[in-house]
């Protein structure tokens, strides 16, 4: 297992898209920050400012943190790389398993960077806009758990899309289209129930709108979305050939 | 020892591989031959557990998964473009070594192996099909492994190229390791194989050695020619001696006996001999012979008269 976790770890870090993406998110992170929150800022400023305007900001690049695990998906499969994956462990399971972690594991990462120089760019923007910001008071484990599960579940969604398409292109343009264009037309079609759609579920999760359910119960709708969605995606993995 | 037991796969109604049992011994190259679209790369991606289907294949007893290290018991290359483009050819086999527990040392060694060493910082996605090729066969003996399973290795190589993988395979294979390489290159195979499988349609034609094959075949024999005057007198002799014989334009080809054996014959007739010599068919002359039934995506052939028919 360690083998594999290894092997996954090094496709990730030693393909170009891997950086490019992590640095577009970081850099629109940043400039949004800067501007939107920090140097134009344009209300009054409350101790829990700086938390909720991180959270604002992590659901909003949230999109690019299923972009590096759909492509360590599909890659195996547009490079037949899964030839060499496969032969090259015990089981199936190991590897699926070993693509997960990596991915769990980049969500942190990514999570981890963006909050902290979401951060920074805030305070310098701040500073330059000359806003006062009042003393500070951080709930460090609704931020922390809600912005990780959000990064999470869009990050095994977007895997979820890449290990049932299998084609690159395909995948990618399910993971642009389904969230928005088609969760907001089925979302139009049950109504109150939209609630119950996975995206809209994970994205309740992090920014909480009227009329949807709670954090918790949408977090755990959207748990049973992304876990149906790994074992459906797992069972595939064991039974399709490795073309 | 790799033992291929009773492999099959449908692909809806068609049967593309169908009970195919055969094995591979060490210490020798074994060839896997079938015309195009007879199932040998299915086979191959049934042998390592790539594809679902029926039958099993054991390298040394066990099925690959169940070694502690797959990838150090059998190396594989099954298409030569199996590469992220912008990963650089170290970092692949870097990403590979990792997978299989082998040590990162390893890669610069099969790098200079194959004569990588100086791309080995790029990615491979400019490379050339015989680099590409070159870079499949780094990746298949990165774990030393006791195995090759090598699906068409000479396709794009020049004959340089071509050449070393020979020697490669060959070396490879008396180092007390089992080759098992499919190609379209009959010449190539005839010198560098010790066996074949053969296949069409999805089933074994026959597993021999290539000598066995060769010399088992009707194109093989002693050939003889004498002299016009005396051709019907040979074919009277061959005739009564009850052998087996054609006659072309080149002269009489007997099968079944030595050139020993027909000198002699030629001798107690008294008859005059302008040539006694062996004649070998060559690998492909057996393997169009053997495969004849089983072309399914044979071409016709170009009419005669300004390519119409």
């Amino acid at each position: 297992m360690i083998t594999a976790i290894k092997s996954e770890l090094r496709k990730v870090l030693t393909v170009r898209s891997t950086y490019l993406v992590f640095i577009i998110a970081l850099l629109i992170n940043m400039i949004v920050s800067f501007w939107t929150s920090g140097y134009r800022v344009d209300h009054a400023l409350d101790t829990h400012y700086l938390q909720n305007s991180i959270i604002a900001l992590i659901s909003g690049i949230g999109f690019f943190v299923g972009i590096t695990p759909l492509l360590l998906v599909t890659h195996e499969y547009r490079h037949n790389l899964i030839y060499y994956t496969l032969t090259a462990n015990h089981s199936r399971t190991i590897v699926f398993l070993a693509k997960l972690a990596v991915i769990a594991k980049y969500a942190l990462v990514f999570m981890l960077a963006n909050m902290l120089f979401a951060t920074l760019a805030i305070l310098v923007g701040l500073n330059l806009g000359d806003h006062t910001l009042p003393a500070q008071q951080f709930e460090w484990w609704p931020l922390l758990w809600r912005s990780g599960f959000y990064l999470l579940a869009v990050s095994f969604m977007a895997a979820i899309f890449g290990f049932v398409v299998r084609n690159q292109i395909g995948a990618f343009v399910v993971y642009l289209l389904y969230p928005g264009t088609v969760e907001a037309l089925i979302g139009l079609l049950i109504k109150k129930n939209a609630g119950y759609l996975p995206f809209r579920a994970i994205a309740t999760v992090i920014m909480p709108a009227q009329g949807d359910f709670s954090v918790n119960k949408s977090a755990v709708i959207a748990a049973v979305w992304v876990v149906v969605g790994l074992i459906v995606s797992w069972l595939l993995f064991l039974k399709r050939d490795a073309n | 020892m790799i033992t291929a037991q009773n492999l099959s796969k449908r692909y809806k109604k068609k049967w593309a591989v169908d009970a195919l049992s055969f094995s591979i011994d060490t210490g020798k190259v074994t060839g896997f031959l079938g015309p195009n679209g007879a199932g040998k790369s299915t086979t191959m991606r049934l042998m390592l557990g790539l594809d679902n289907g029926g039958g099993q294949t054991l390298f040394d007893g066990k099925p690959l998964c169940a070694h502690s290290y797959p990838a150090k018991t059998a190396g594989i290359l099954l298409e030569a473009k199996a590469f992220h483009p912008t990963r650089t050819a170290r970092n692949h086999l870097k990403v590979l070594a990792d997978a299989g527990g082998i040590s990162a040392g390893r890669v610069d060694e099969v790098l200079d192996m194959v004569g990588l060493r100086e791309v080995a910082k790029k990615g491979p996605g400019k490379f050339s099909l015989g680099m590409s090729q070159r870079l499949g066969v780094a990746a298949a003996i990165l774990g030393q492994p006791k195995y090759l399973i090598l699906d068409e290795p000479a396709n794009g190589l020049d004959p340089e190229g071509i050449a070393w993988l020979r020697q490669f395979i060959k070396d490879y294979a008396d180092a007390g390791n089992a080759v098992f390489v499919s190609s379209h290159l009959l010449s190539e195979m005839a010198q560098m194989a010790d066996d074949v499988v053969v296949i069409g349609r999805g089933k074994l034609i026959t597993q021999t050695s290539v000598q066995a094959l060769v010399t088992g075949s009707g194109h093989s024999g002693v050939l003889v020619r004498t002299t016009g005057q005396t051709q019907a007198k040979l074919k009277e002799v061959l005739e009564s001696s009850r052998l087996q014989f054609t006659c072309d334009a080149k002269g009489f080809k007997v099968q079944g006996k030595t050139t020993d054996d027909i000198g002699k014959l030629l001798y107690r007739a008294k008859l005059p001999v302008l040539e006694l010599s062996r004649q070998e068919a060559s690998l492909e002359e057996v393997f169009l012979e053997l495969t004849a039934s089983s072309e399914e995506f044979a071409a016709k052939s170009v009419a005669k008269k300004g390519g119409r028919q």
